[in-house]
C-alpha cells in the first residue's frame, strides 16, 4: 500500500465507499511497525471535540492550544518515529464538529511537527471540504476494491488458520470450491469481503456435515451434488444474512440440513418465512384496529365516504374518482409512507369494517333493532381505546400529536408495512385491496 | 519556435525517445491505461498477501517486454555511439537555449534598470504606509536556470564531461545494465534511499525554494521584512506588517526564514485564526507561550492573578475542577491589555505572528489586535523597552478593509507581498530540484551509487525534456500556480517507482496527475453491486417522472415492475438467463442505507424517530448521465434496458 510510504506527506484523504472496514484494517494492518506510532480515532465515537482530544492524547483537554501542547509534547517522547493520526467515518465529524476539520487538517503546520493526518472516509473529499478553501488540499488515496478471485483467494486461504484444526486439512479443497460458489452467488450483492465470509461461515458447517463422516476427501461426483443440494441454500443464506435479518448462528441452527440430502432429490427451496413481528397472537380487535388505522393511513380523508358510504346509490362505492391529469404521475400513498390521522377518523372506518365482515361472527342479540346499533356499541367501548394506547405502546401505532395535549382528537399513524396489512386482512377476510383508494 | 523543433527532430534519433516523445498523445493515453491496470493489480496484490494473480502478472510482464524491448532496442542497435550521440545531443540543445536567453537577458536588461531604480526609492522612503506592489519582472537570475540543466551538483558532471557518462553508460552493457527489465538487486538500496529522499524533499517544501536562488518578488519582500524584523531587534522598533498572497506563495516560508537570519533570538508567538477563535483563547496562549519562552519566573505570578481574581468571584462559572487543575481556564478579556502591555518590557524583543490574520479581523470588536497595534504604535524605542513586530499572513486581498477605523489607524498599512513562481521554466526546474534530491550517505559501493545516480539523472532528464510531461506540468501551473498541487502529483509519481519500473516516466507522471489534480468521478472507478446499481437507476426513473424525492419504498416498486416485466418475457442467450436477477427487498434495504452512508442518496427532510426508513424522503446525487456511465461500465444489457427507458 502506498500508505507506508507516505508518512511523510501532512495530510492523505483516503476514500473507500465499499468496505471502509477492510480498508480500516488494512490501513492499521500497514501502520502496525515499531517506527510508527499510529493513533485511529473513529469519528463515531469521538463526537465531541473533548472526547476527539481524548481520542488522540488520551489525555483530556478543552481546546486546542491544549491539544497542540498535548501533541506536542506526545511527539517528543517518540522523538524517532513517524506520527500518523487517522480517523474513521469522517463525515460524521462534519456533522458533529465541523470545527475540528480545518485544524486537523493543517495539524503539521499548527503544531509545527512531522506528523501525518489521515482521513478514512465512505464520501469523498468534497463532500466534507470546509468552504473558502480553508484547508490544504489532501494528497488522495483511492483504493482499488477487492476482485471476485482475490476474495476467493483471500477466504479460501483463510482455512488453515480457521477451521484446519477443527476439519483437518482433508477438505481444504472441498472448502477453495465452497468459497467459490459462495462467491459465484453473493458476489453480484456484496463486494464486501467481512460479508461473504460471514455467510460463509454461517453455511459451511451444515454444508460439510454429510460428508464429515468419511475422513478423506470427497469425490468429485460427491462434491457436485453437494454443490449443485447447497446453492440455493446460499441465496437465503445471503437474504437473511447479509441484512442481518438473524445471526449466522441461530441461522445455522435453523437450516441445518438433513444429513442424507445427498441421496435425496432435490427439493424446492422453503420459502423463507414472513417475520410475523408476533401479530398472530394479537386479540382480533387489535387486528381490526391496525387494519382500520392502514386504512386510514394510505387512503385521503375525502375518500371515505366513496369507499365506506352507505347510502342509496352503492353503485359508486370503490370507484376513484376522475383525477385532473396533472404532468407529474402521482405517487401512490402506499409507497409515500403513513399519514397522520386523527383516531376518530379510525374508529368510523373501524366502524365500517366491523359492519362489514364482523356481524356474522357476533352472537345475535335481540335488543339490537337499527342495524348498525350493536357495531355502534362495540366501537365505542372503553377496550377500543385501551387497544389503540396498547399497539401505540407497542409501536405498531405511531401517536403523532403530544400526549398531553386536550383539544382535538389525537393523532395516529399507522406503522405496519403493506405486507402486514395484507397479511392481517386475509386473517380476518377483509378484501383489503378493494378498501385503499390507490 | 526553432530550438523547440529543432529538441524533437534531435529526439526522433533515438527510438526510444521517438516512442515517448514523437507521437506523445497517443502513446501517453495507452500507457496511461495500462498502467492504470497495473497499479490495480498492484494494490491487490498487497492486499491479498502472498498470491498474486496470473492475470495481474501478465500484464506486468506485457508492458514491461514492451518497454524494454525499445529499450534493449535502443542498447543493441545503435550500441555505445548512440549513447555518445544522445549525450552529445543534450550539448546543442543546451546551446540552443542559452542564445535564446542571452536575447531575452539583453531585452530586460534594457527595461529593468529603470524598474528597479524606482522599486529601490519605493523602499527606501520612509512614508508609515508603504505597499509595495511588486510585479512579476523577468529575471535577469534565470539565465542559470534551465529546464534540463538546474544548477545541482550532479548535473555538471554529466553534461561537462560527457566521454565520463558514456563511459559508465557502457560498462553497463557488460556488467548487468541498469535499464534492464527489472532493477538488478544491487540496486535496490538506491532505488529505496532515493525515494525516500524524494519524498522527504517534497514534504520540506521550504528546502527547495532555499537552494535555488530565489525569484526576485520574493528578494524584494525577503528583505523588507527582514529589515523591518532587524529594526525591531536591534532597535526596538515596534512594527506591524501583513504578508499578503495567494496559498503555496511562500507568505510562511520567506517569514521563517527571516526569523531564522535574525541576529539574536527574539520571543516567538505564533497564533493561528484557525483555532484561536476567540480573543481569550489567543491571550491564554500568548500567556503560555511567553510562559514557555520567558521561563515561569515571568508568567506565572501573572496567571496567579488571573486566578486570583476569578477565586475571588463566586458569580464566574466554572467549566469544572479538572481544567482548574491543570491550569487551563480561560482569562477574563479585561485582562487583555494588561497582558499585551506587559510584552514591551520583557528582556527580549517579541514578534507576533497571526496566521489567517483575516479571522482575526472577525473577532468582536478586535480587542486582540486593536490592543496588539496599539502598544506597537506607542513603543517607544529607549533602553527599558524591548520591540514587538506584529505580523499578520493572509490570502485575503482585502484584508486592511475588514479592520476597523481605529484599528486600521493603528496599523501601519506596511503590505509585503508574495508571488508564485512566475515561469514554467523556472516550474521545471523545481521539479527537477524535487526529483534530484540530495541523498544522504549509503553503506553502498561507490560505484554503483555512482552509476545510480548517472542513471537517475539521465532520466529525469529525459523525462523534463519529454514534450508531453512540459505540457502536463503547464498545465497544471496553469490550473493552479501552487507547487503543493505539483507536489502531490510528483509524490504519487515517486511512489509508484518499483523495483519494476525504477525509473519515474511520462506515463506515471499523467497517471499522477488524473488522480491528484482532476479526479475523475469517483462512482465511475468503482463497480458498484447489483441492488446499488438498481437503486441508482430506480433514482433515475423517479427523477425522470417528476419526483425529485423518493422513497425507498418508490424506488423498490419501481425495481419490482421492472424486475416482473422482464421475468414476463425471459431472455435467453447460450442458456442462461438475461433477465433481471432477483433481489430482496431486505437486501435492497441494506444496500439503501449504504447508499445513504456514502451520502449518495442525501435526506430530503431531516430525519425522526416517527418516520420509518423505508419512507423517508431522500434526493440523488447522481445524475442520469453518471448512471449511464456507471451502467455501461458494467455492461449488464437488461440494468442499460431499463436505464434507457427512463430517457
Amino acid at each position: 500500500m502506498q500508505l507506508a510510504e507516505l508518512i511523510s506527506t501532512p495530510f492523505v484523504f483516503l476514500c473507500d465507499p465499499i468496505a471502509l472496514s477492510t480498508t480500516t484494517a488494512a490501513v492499521k494492518a500497514v501502520l502496525d511497525r515499531p517506527d510508527v506510532v499510529h493513533i485511529h480515532v473513529d469519528a463515531v465515537a469521538a463526537f465531541t471535540q473533548r472526547l476527539l482530544f481524548t481520542a488522540i492524547l488520551g489525555d483530556s483537554c478543552d481546546s486546542w492550544d491544549a491539544f497542540l501542547h498535548g501533541l506536542q509534547v506526545l511527539h517528543a517522547q517518540k522523538a524517532h518515529s513517524a506520527f500518523v493520526i487517522t480517523i474513521e467515518h469522517v463525515y460524521r465529524l462534519k456533522e458533529r464538529v465541523p470545527d475540528a476539520i480545518v485544524p486537523l487538517t493543517r495539524l503539521a503546520e499548527l503544531s509545527q511537527l512531522e506528523l501525518t493526518v489521515v482521513f478514512l472516509s465512505q464520501t469523498q473529499w468534497q463532500d466534507i471540504k470546509p468552504p473558502l478553501g480553508a484547508s490544504p488540499e489532501p494528497y488522495y488515496i483511492d483504493p482499488k476494491p477487492l476482485s471476485k478471485p482475490d476474495i476467493i483467494q483471500t477466504l479460501s486461504a483463510r482455512y488453515d488458520a480457521l477451521l484446519s484444526s477443527t476439519y483437518g486439512p482433508a477438505f481444504e479443497q472441498l472448502y477453495t470450491h465452497y468459497i467459490a460458489m459462495v462467491c459465484e452467488v453473493c458476489f453480484p450483492f456484496t463486494h464486501d469481503i467481512d460479508e461473504l465470509a460471514y455467510i460463509a461461515a454461517a453455511r459451511w458447517p451444515g454444508f460439510v456435515k454429510p460428508v464429515l463422516s468419511s475422513s478423506s476427501p470427497p469425490s468429485e461426483d460427491t462434491r457436485l451434488r453437494l454443490l449443485r443440494a447447497f446453492t440455493p441454500t446460499i441465496t437465503s443464506a445471503l437474504e437473511s444474512l447479509h441484512p442481518r435479518l438473524t445471526n449466522a448462528a441461530d441461522w445455522a441452527a435453523a437450516n441445518d440440513p438433513d444429513p442424507n440430502i445427498l441421496n435425496q432429490p432435490l427439493h424446492p427451496t422453503p420459502i423463507s418465512q414472513q417475520p410475523e413481528n408476533g401479530l398472530s397472537s394479537l386479540p382480533r380487535m387489535s387486528k381490526y384496529i391496525l387494519v382500520a388505522s392502514y386504512i386510514a393511513s394510505t387512503n385521503p380523508a375525502k375518500s371515505d365516504l366513496r369507499m365506506f358510504g352507505r347510502g342509496l346509490d352503492e353503485k359508486k362505492r370503490r370507484r376513484r374518482g376522475t383525477r385532473v391529469q396533472t404532468k407529474t404521475k402521482q405517487i401512490p400513498s402506499h409507497l409515500l409512507g403513513p399519514s397522520p390521522f386523527p383516531i376518530d377518523r379510525m374508529i368510523a372506518i373501524l366502524g365500517a369494517l366491523l359492519e362489514d365482515n364482523d356481524v356474522d361472527t357476533r352472537i345475535p342479540h335481540p335488543e339490537f333493532t337499527i342495524p348498525g346499533e350493536y357495531t355502534d356499541m362495540e366501537i365505542s367501548r372503553v377496550a377500543i381505546y385501551n387497544a389503540v394506547m396498547e399497539l401505540a405502546s407497542m409501536r405498531l401505532l405511531i401517536r403523532t400529536s403530544p400526549p398531553d395535549r386536550i383539544d382535538g382528537p389525537p393523532m395516529f399513524k399507522s406503522a405496519i408495512s403493506q405486507d402486514t396489512a395484507l397479511l392481517l386482512a386475509k386473517q380476518l377476510q377483509i378484501p383489503l385491496n378493494d378498501l385503499l383508494w390507490m | 519556435m526553432p530550438p523547440k523543433r529543432k529538441a524533437s527532430s534531435i529526439l526522433s534519433s533515438s527510438p526510444k525517445k521517438r516512442l515517448a516523445a514523437g507521437k506523445p498523445e497517443i502513446s501517453s493515453k495507452e500507457t496511461q491505461s495500462t498502467t492504470t491496470h497495473i497499479t490495480t493489480g498492484a494494490a491487490h496484490q498487497t492486499r491479498s498477501a502472498n498470491h498474486p494473480t496470473p492475470k495481474v502478472q501478465r500484464t506486468y510482464g506485457k508492458r514491461h517486454n514492451i518497454e524494454r524491448t525499445a529499450t534493449v532496442l535502443e542498447n543493441s542497435v545503435a550500441g555505445q555511439k548512440d549513447d555518445v550521440l544522445s549525450d552529445v545531443n543534450l550539448e546543442p540543445e543546451l546551446s540552443t537555449h542559452s542564445p535564446e536567453k542571452a536575447r531575452k537577458h539583453r531585452a530586460n536588461a534594457l527595461s529593468s534598470p529603470k524598474r528597479r531604480s524606482k522599486r529601490v526609492t519605493n523602499v527606501s522612503s520612509p512614508a508609515r504606509r508603504t505597499c509595495v506592489f511588486v510585479e512579476i519582472p523577468p529575471l535577469p537570475q534565470r539565465k542559470r536556470i534551465s529546464p534540463s540543466l538546474p544548477p545541482t551538483d550532479d548535473t555538471p558532471r554529466l553534461s561537462s564531461s560527457p566521454k565520463t557518462t558514456a563511459d559508465v553508460v557502457g560498462t553497463l552493457h557488460y556488467n548487468e545494465p541498469i535499464f534492464s527489465k527489472h532493477l538488478p538487486p544491487r540496486f535496490h538500496p538506491c532505488l529505496d534511499a532515493q525515494k525516500n529522499a524524494i519524498l522527504r524533499n517534497l514534504r520540506d517544501i521550504s528546502k527547495l525554494f532555499d537552494e535555488d536562488e530565489p525569484p526576485s518578488s520574493d528578494t524584494t519582500s525577503r528583505k523588507q521584512l527582514a529589515d523591518l524584523l532587524v529594526g525591531t531587534i536591534s532597535r526596538s522598533e515596534g512594527n506591524s506588517c501583513l504578508l499578503l498572497g495567494p496559498r503555496g506563495s511562500g507568505k510562511s516560508k520567506i517569514l521563517d526564514s527571516c526569523i531564522k537570519s535574525l541576529p539574536e533570538p527574539p520571543i516567538i508567538i505564533r497564533l493561528s485564526g484557525w483555532i484561536h477563535k476567540n480573543d481569550r483563547l489567543a491571550m491564554r496562549e500568548i500567556a503560555y507561550q511567553l510562559g514557555q519562552q520567558t521561563g515561569q519566573s515571568f508568567s506565572q505570578p501573572d496567571e496567579g492573578d488571573i486566578y486570583d481574581e476569578q477565586n475571588g468571584n463566586p458569580f464566574l462559572d466554572r467549566p469544572n475542577s479538572e481544567t482548574i487543575q491543570i491550569g487551563m481556564e480561560l482569562p477574563p478579556s479585561s485582562h487583555l491589555p494588561a497582558l499585551i502591555s506587559v510584552i514591551p518590557t520583557l528582556s527580549r524583543p517579541t514578534i507576533i505572528i497571526l496566521d489567517a490574520f483575516d479571522l482575526f479581523a472577525l473577532h468582536p470588536r478586535q480587542a486582540l489586535l486593536y490592543c496588539l497595534l496599539d502598544t506597537v504604535q506607542g513603543c517607544r524605542t529607549s533602553m527599558s523597552n524591548k520591540g514587538l513586530a506584529v505580523v499578520g499572513l493572509t490570502s485575503r486581498i482585502d484584508a486592511i478593509n475588514l479592520l476597523e477605523k481605529r484599528v486600521k489607524s493603528r496599523f501601519s498599512g506596511r503590505v509585503i507581498r508574495t508571488t508564485v513562481t512566475p515561469t514554467i521554466q523556472q516550474w521545471l526546474a523545481l521539479t527537477r530540484r524535487a526529483l534530484c534530491p540530495q541523498k544522504s550517505t549509503l553503506q553502498q559501493d561507490e560505484d554503483v551509487l555512482k552509476e545510480w545516480d548517472s542513471a537517475w539523472d539521465t532520466r529525469v532528464s529525459a523525462l523534463l525534456g519529454d514534450r508531453a510531461v512540459v505540457d502536463v506540468i503547464k498545465e497544471t501551473i496553469g490550473f493552479a500556480k501552487d507547487s503543493s498541487l505539483l507536489f502531490r502529483i510528483l509524490t504519487n509519481t515517486v511512489i509508484q517507482l518499483s523495483t519494476h519500473s525504477p525509473f519515474p516516466s511520462s506515463a506515471a507522471l499523467l497517471q499522477a496527475v488524473s488522480s491528484q489534480r482532476c479526479r475523475p468521478l469517483l462512482y465511475e472507478v468503482l463497480d458498484l453491486p447489483y441492488p446499488v446499481l438498481c437503486l441508482a437507476i430506480a433514482a433515475v426513473h423517479s427523477m425522470t417522472s417528476g419526483h425529485e424525492f423518493f422513497t425507498f419504498e418508490m424506488l423498490f416498486s419501481t425495481f419490482r415492475d421492472q424486475f416482473r416485466a422482464s421475468m414476463a418475457a425471459p431472455v435467453h442467450v447460450d442458456g442462461g438467463s438475461i433477465g433481471m436477477v432477483r433481489c430482496s427487498k431486505s437486501i435492497l434495504l441494506n444496500a439503501f442505507e449504504h447508499l445513504v452512508s456514502c451520502r449518495i442518496f442525501v435526506p430530503a427532510t431531516a430525519l425522526t424517530g416517527a418516520t420509518a426508513r423505508e419512507f423517508a424522503r431522500y434526493s440523488t446525487v447522481l445524475g442520469r448521465d453518471e448512471v449511464r456511465r456507471i451502467v455501461e461500465k458494467t455492461g449488464q444489457t437488461m440494468l442499460k434496458k431499463w436505464l434507457s427507458k427512463a430517457e
